[in-house]
């Protein structure tokens, strides 16, 4: 229980810590870094919750491709030396606003779950890599090919964006 | 898994949806802005997840898997989309993308 807790805070600290440094820090591409830590710690509280396969998802697709495409992008326009003068601040309250409200409805759906109080089902059984390829190829059917399809349109039209100008 | 520690893991989850929605607005980079979005579907992510666990269904992780999915293609066409006014506008901070702004604002 006690590692729980270390590995729990330490995963926590780093991701939290990860999300403000994109927000502020003002040269992209170490943004883009803090955005790799952030989503590091964030596939280790996955982890944590026993969620394995979704934290190695979590490392191979997000890790592995989406923050590395943005690092990519950022050096590939030349814009990681150039930092932002200014922030928008007058938009600071709007996004407070929205934070607590978001925060507010969160908790109280825990707050609901406290007073449920479902049982306790066995450790483990959510680890389980079997019992998310049945709900993944049975219940999810529809919605795993339908993400399919549109993952290949994304893929389609991310090509058509950005052919060259003397493309067909 | 105790109510607890669904409080903990959801309240990390809520911060990381926060400073995501933060950082969308106040961030004037187009990339940055990207980032921001990366963030706050992780906080969604964690969330999905915690109360998985705590309802001991996998559906939540499912769920969670089709979002990274929709994340990383969002990510695929925002991102050449990006290329794209970089190209045409030589810059990508946002305050400069008046083409479609009422004139006279």
């Amino acid at each position: 229980m006690t590692f729980h807790l270390i590995v729990f805070v330490l995963c926590s600290l780093a991701a939290v810590g990860g999300a403000l440094g994109v927000v502020l820090e003002r040269r992209a591409f170490y943004s883009g870094l803090a955005l790799a830590l952030s989503i590091l710690a964030v596939a280790g509280l996955f982890a944590l919750l026993g969620a394995t396969f979704l934290a190695a998802l979590q490392v191979l697709i997000y890790v592995g491709a989406v923050a590395v495409i943005f690092l990519f992008v950022v050096g590939f326009l030349g814009v990681y030396a150039e930092a932002e003068r200014r922030l928008r601040r007058r938009y600071l309250l709007i996004g407070a606003v929205t934070t607590v409200v978001a925060l507010g409805f969160i908790l109280l759906q825990v707050r609901r779950a406290w007073q449920e109080a479902t049982p306790a089902v066995a450790p483990g059984v959510t680890g389980d890599v079997r019992a998310f390829a049945e709900a993944l190829f049975e219940r999810f059917a529809l919605p795993l090919e339908l993400t399919s399809l549109f993952f290949l349109i994304a893929l389609v039209a991310a090509v058509y964006l950005t052919r060259g100008r003397r493309g067909p | 898994m105790s109510a607890s520690w669904l409080l903990a893991y959801v309240t990390v989850g809520a911060l990381l949806f926060g400073i995501g929605v933060v950082g969308f607005l106040v961030r004037r980079n187009l990339i940055v802005l990207f980032m921001c979005i990366e963030l706050m579907l992780n906080g969604v992510n964690l969330t999905l997840t915690a109360f998985s666990r705590y309802h001991g269904s996998v559906d939540g992780q499912v769920i969670a898997s089709m979002v990274i999915v929709l994340a990383a293609s969002e990510a695929a066409v925002g991102l050449a989309l990006l290329v794209m006014i970089f190209r045409h506008l030589r810059t990508l901070d946002t305050e400069a993308f008046t083409r479609l702004g009422e004139p006279g604002q």
